[in-house]
This record gives C-alpha cells, structure tokens and sequence, in this order.
C-alpha cells in the first residue's frame, strides 16, 4: 500500500508548550484518517505541518512521496485544505472567491457552479461572503479545498458548528472525495463523526497519539459489550447489566426470566468516546 | 516564480485592496495637502513666468521668442525699461540681446548675455526662463550655442518659495501612501483576517506572495508621485523623473513589506507609523531651514528622493548632477532587501 502521507517523529513547540510530541503515523492511498482529541491537543499544529504552515522542528514529513521540507509548492499543487479559522476574502463572492484561488493554481476553467452545488450553495454564489453565516462559510471553505482536484484534503473540524443539514452535506462531500481515491487526514474532536467516516482513527492528547486503530478494532478489543435487562421485582422497575462475553450470560437470563417478568433487554456497545477516556483519562469535549 | 500567479494576486489587491480607509485616506493625503497650499500660498503654478527682452539688433531673436509656450515676453524697448520692469516684478527676469547676436552665435562665437533677475523670483520660474531662453538660442545655432549669463540680482534673493519647498515632500507623501503603506496595510491586513494562510497553502511561494504586495505598492505609489507632481507643476523632466519615481517607490515597497512582516496588527502598525514617518520625512526640514549642517539630511536616505525631486523640477538638473543620488538610492534599495527572506519565515506562523 502506498503511504501518501508519512509523518516520522514529528514535533513542534510554540515558546514553551510542547503542543506536538514527537508523532509518528501514516496515511494510505484513499484512506481516511480520523485525528480524535480534545481542545489544545494539537491537532490543527499537526495539520499545519502537514501542509507547510509550520516547519516541524523536529522529524520529517512526506506527502505524496515529496519532502515538504524540500517540494513544498509541488506538494501543495495537489492538496486541499479546509481551515478550522476561516480565511476567505470576505469582501468578494463565493464565486469570486472560487476563481481566484483557482487562478493561484494555474486552472484557467473551473465549474465553480458544480462545486458550489455540492455544498448547497448555489443559489448564494454571487452574494459578499461577508454575509454569510458561520456554517455558509465552512461549506465555501470545503468548495475551495476541492478547487484543484487534490489527491490529498487536509481537513480541520470541517464540521465544527454546522447544523445537522449542513454537516450532512459536508460529510457527504467528504465521502464522495474518498470514493473517488482521495486520502483524508481529518481532524475532529467528535466521535461520532470520526467513527462514520474514518477507516482508523488516532487518539490524541497533549501532543502525543495514544492508539491508531480502526473503529472496530478499538470498540472490539478496548471496549466491552453489555446487555442491558430491565425487570420487574415487588413492583419496582430493576436494572441489570450481564457481559456478552459472560459464559454464564445465558443461565442468568432464564433465572430472571423464571422469576420476573422482563420488561425490555438490549445490547450496548462501547463508544470511541468510553475508549478515548480509557487511554486518556480525559473526556473529549468539555 | 510564477509571472501569472503574481498578476493574479496583485490584480486582486489592486482592485479590492485599496477600498481599506486608511489606505484611501493615505492616498487622498497629499492630493488634500496640495489644494490646500494652493489655496493658502497661491497657485504658484497656474502663472507663466514673465521675460523681458530688449534686442538691440533685428529682433529675429524675440520673434523666435514669441513662438514658445512656456513663459510669457514683454518686448522692452531699453535697458532702463527692462531694469524697472524687474524692480517693479511685472518680469522675473530680464534680458538684452546685443545687436549682432545672431551673427556671433551663427559663427560660433561665446556671447555674455546681460540679465537682470528679480530676486524674488521662482527658482522654478527662472530654470524654466534660461530653458527657454537657451532652446531658442540653439535653434538659431544648431551646433550650441556659446552663452555666458551675466547676472545682476535685484532686491533680496529670498530662497525657494513655500510651494517649491513643499513638493519634495508631497511628491514623497505620495509614494510613501502607495508604496509604503499599500504593502504593509494589505499585508497586515492578509495577516489578522488569516487570509495569508490561505494564501500560503496553494502553491504560490512566499517569494511569489511578497513579489505581488511589493510591485503593487510600486505600481500605486508611481502614479501617485506623478499625480502629485503634475498637480504642483513639477513633471518637468519625466524621462529623468520616471526612473526617480520608481527607484524611491522600490525603497518604499521594501520597507513596506518589512514593516509587514514584522508587525501582526493594524494598531502596532500606525503606532509605529508615526515614528517612523518623521524619520522619512526629516530631510524635508533640511530644505526649509536650508542653513542648518546640510550633510545631517545625507543621513537619511530619503534624501536621495527628496533632494533629486527638489533638483529635477525646481532647479532643472540633469543626469549627471543627481545621477550619483540615484546610485545612493540602489545602494539602499539592495541593502534594505537583506532583511526580507529572514522575515518572511515567520510569516503564515
Ligand atoms: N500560535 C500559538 N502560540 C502559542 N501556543 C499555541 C499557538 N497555537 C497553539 N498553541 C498551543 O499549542 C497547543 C496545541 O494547539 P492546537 O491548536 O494544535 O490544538 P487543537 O488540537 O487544534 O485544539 P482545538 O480542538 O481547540 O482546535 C495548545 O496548548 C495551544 O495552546
Ligand atoms: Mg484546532
């Protein structure tokens, strides 16, 4: 498998914090990274590594099989980026604002009316992006990631404070990038999102990634699962919590059968989020 | 480095940059300055300089006179006339063509012309008369003319005026708006609105970047110096003036983009604006207090704008007389260029 992205040992302080400790991880061809952390647990000081923003003053980076110490310019030809700040020329359209940066790229003809369709925002193309909400903003942020047709999208909480249509549509964007053979490093610090869209995702928290696994493999091996009965007994509503790995699982649940009558049972499954608290002691948001 | 990738920024700064108010504000000031001093000290410009001419011989000489635009002639018919008309300062200057002149310059011959100049006179007024005076001379003697000024100054010589003095400065207020603070405005303006990391991100390379803000700063501040210098009448030698304008404007784009670079905020930048906007501006006071120690206003580099503007459109000179002050310039520039590539690392941090 091809590693399009390989970061070794990477580090970066600013002044005194150490805010990415010597990191190391890789990215195949057409996968999906998922970086879970809390707030300061530097993932957007990943990112910027990654893309050239910072210079890592410790490790080496390499994106498409180029140092991005040494062919950065022809690294960044063939990505895309969504910022978690958003920097769009507030004072020009969305279209405007789509054309310009394709114009940075060489790409004289773009279908700026397809991309701004994808996130919903067709109809508002020729208005100042001034005017546009927070979440209007993030979807033309993700349309100008997609202005090159990158082979690499760096995304940073692209979904952060969107309503559920809006994220949707984002997600949806994101999908439809992976199915055409994009490799996505994607920050987040929300589980359920880096559990529907990442093939594995990484823990990370003050500066150090605890655990890269893929969502099953974590909940599977990390995480246990229950079956949760509820009963009657003298009139009141009794809970019980049985392991499905318990042997004796299926001999307590005739007991109670026997005796009470069962008002409902279902299975639980760890989330990431049980599992991130396991590895760091620390709760994602919040 | 990308030719397109520049144009493409630079077009777009252009174009949106400058609708910043403080930018506008900039820009607007000198023009503001110039009606304002019109106004208060008179329109110095708007009034052809006056030529008293007595011709002794034929008169083929005012006749030739006549034909130009650039100064008006009294035809006098004596020396006592030409001296009252100079003491009465209805001519700037006067002057008296001997009878034979045509002959002598024809022939070759170094002729003394006899002037009497109202020492209240223009500089500017009196570099536009002898122009004028020698121009016509070399169309009657194509070989060039052999000509001595004699000189008699009437009343006392009173220096440059208040306009002349000003328009070294206005000219250098114009390229300092463009050129200046065009870079540095929209440069920290890229940086608090973070629109520079986006920048920084598609493969156009901080080279590319700086390139585009600097030579849209050089763009805006020549035009600036030549709007400025038309409208106080001082585009008298654009061949010259042109290279002036955008050696200075380089200087200033480049200590634009340092200011840029090493300032994050808009605030941090105009209050350090003003310190250093005296020190540009300091060789100015040389040239209104033309008796204090004149190798002070040397220090600075301004002054190798300043005074060459002051040279070219008020006193008429040429290449080789401020050709050395632009050889000063270049230097400055090449040197004020070191800094750069040192600073734009930080830059997208
Ligand atoms: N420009 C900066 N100067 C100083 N410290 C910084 C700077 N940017 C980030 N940090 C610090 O570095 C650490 C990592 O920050 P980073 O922005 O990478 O976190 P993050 O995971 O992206 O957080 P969030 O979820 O809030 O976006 C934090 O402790 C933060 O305070
Ligand atoms: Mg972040």
């Amino acid at each position: 498998m091809e590693k399009v992205i390989l970061a070794e040992k990477i580090a970066y302080s600013y002044n005194k914090t150490l805010a990415v400790d010597h990191i190391s991880f890789h990215i195949d061809k057409g996968e999906i990274l998922g970086f879970l952390g809390p707030n300061g647990a530097g993932k957007t000081t990943t990112i910027k590594m990654l893309i050239g923003l910072l210079a890592p003053q410790d490790g080496k980076i390499s994106v498409l099989g180029m140092d991005t110490a040494k062919e950065l310019n022809k690294i960044q030809a063939q990505i895309g980026v969504c910022f978690e700040e958003k920097n769009l020329y507030e004072e020009m359209s969305a279209i405007e604002n789509l054309k310009f940066f394709a114009s940075l790229f060489g790409i004289k003809k773009i279908d700026a009316a397809a991309l701004l369709k994808k996130v919903n925002l067709l109809v508002e193309k020729r208005q100042k992006v001034a005017s546009f909400s927070k979440g209007m903003k993030q979807r033309l942020m993700m349309a100008r990631a997609l202005i090159n047709y990158p082979k690499v999208l760096f995304l940073d909480e692209p979904t952060d404070g969107l309503d559920p249509v809006s994220a949707r549509a984002v997600r949806d964007v994101i999908l439809e990038e992976k199915e055409k053979g994009a490799t996505i490093f994607l920050t987040t610090h929300d589980m359920m999102e880096a559990d529907k869209l990442s093939d594995r995702v990484a823990f990370i928290n003050e500066g150090k990634i605890s655990v890269i696994d893929t969502p099953e493999n974590l909940k599977h091996e990390y995480g246990k699962r229950i079956l949760k009965i509820r009963y009657r007994l003298d009139g009141r509503v009794e809970e019980e919590e049985l392991s499905l790995e318990d042997k004796d699982m299926s001999k307590r649940i005739d007991e109670i059968n026997s005796k009470h009558s069962i008002l409902d049972m279902h299975t639980e499954e760890a989330t990431l989020e049980d599992i991130f608290i396991k590895f760091t002691g620390r709760k994602l948001e919040g | 480095m990308s030719i397109s990738r520049i144009f493409s920024i630079m077009k777009r700064e252009l174009s949106l940059g400058p609708r910043s108010p403080m930018l506008l504000f900039a820009l607007a000031l000198p023009l503001i300055l110039t009606a304002v001093f019109q106004l208060i000290f008179g329109g110095l410009w708007q009034e052809k300089p006056v030529l008293a001419v007595y011709d002794v011989g034929d008169g083929v000489v005012i006749s030739e006179l006549e034909k130009n635009k650039a100064i008006d002639i009294i035809d006098a018919d004596s020396e006592d006339e030409i001296l009252n008309l100079v003491e009465v300062r209805e001519a700037d200057v006067g002057v008296i063509f001997p009878q034979d002149i045509e002959d002598i310059l024809k022939e070759g011959k170094e002729v003394t012309l006899k002037t009497y100049v109202d020492g209240e006179a223009y500089a500017k007024d009196r570099t536009i008369i002898a122009a004028t005076m020698l121009s016509v001379l070399r169309s009657i003697a194509p070989e060039g003319p052999e000509v001595d000024f004699e000189q008699i100054l009437l009343g006392e010589e009173r220096g440059l005026g208040i306009l002349e003095m000003m328009l070294p400065f206005l000219v250098l207020y114009g390229v300092m708006g463009g050129a200046f603070l065009g870079p540095a405005i929209l440069l920290v303006g890229a940086k608090e609105k973070k629109t520079i990391t986006a920048l920084l991100v598609t493969p156009s390379s901080k080279a590319e970047i700086l390139a585009a803000f600097g030579i849209m700063g050089v763009v805006l501040a020549v035009i600036m110096g030549i709007v400025v210098l038309l409208l106080n009448g001082g585009w008298t030698q654009p061949p010259l003036m042109i290279p002036l304008l955008i050696l200075s404007s380089i200087f200033m784009a480049e200590l634009g983009l340092i200011a840029g670079l090493a300032v994050n905020d808009l605030n941090t930048l105009f209050a350090n604006m003003k310190i250093f906007g005296i020190l540009l501006v300091a060789p100015e006071l040389f040239i209104i207090f033309p008796k204090w120690p004149q190798w002070i206003a040397k220090i600075f580099p301004t002054y190798y704008f300043m005074h060459p503007v002051l040279r070219i459109s008020i006193y008429g000179d040429g290449l080789a007389e401020v050709g050395w002050e632009l050889l000063v310039l270049l230097g400055f520039i090449i040197l004020f260029f070191i800094p750069i590539p040192f600073l734009a690392k930080r830059l997208g941090k």
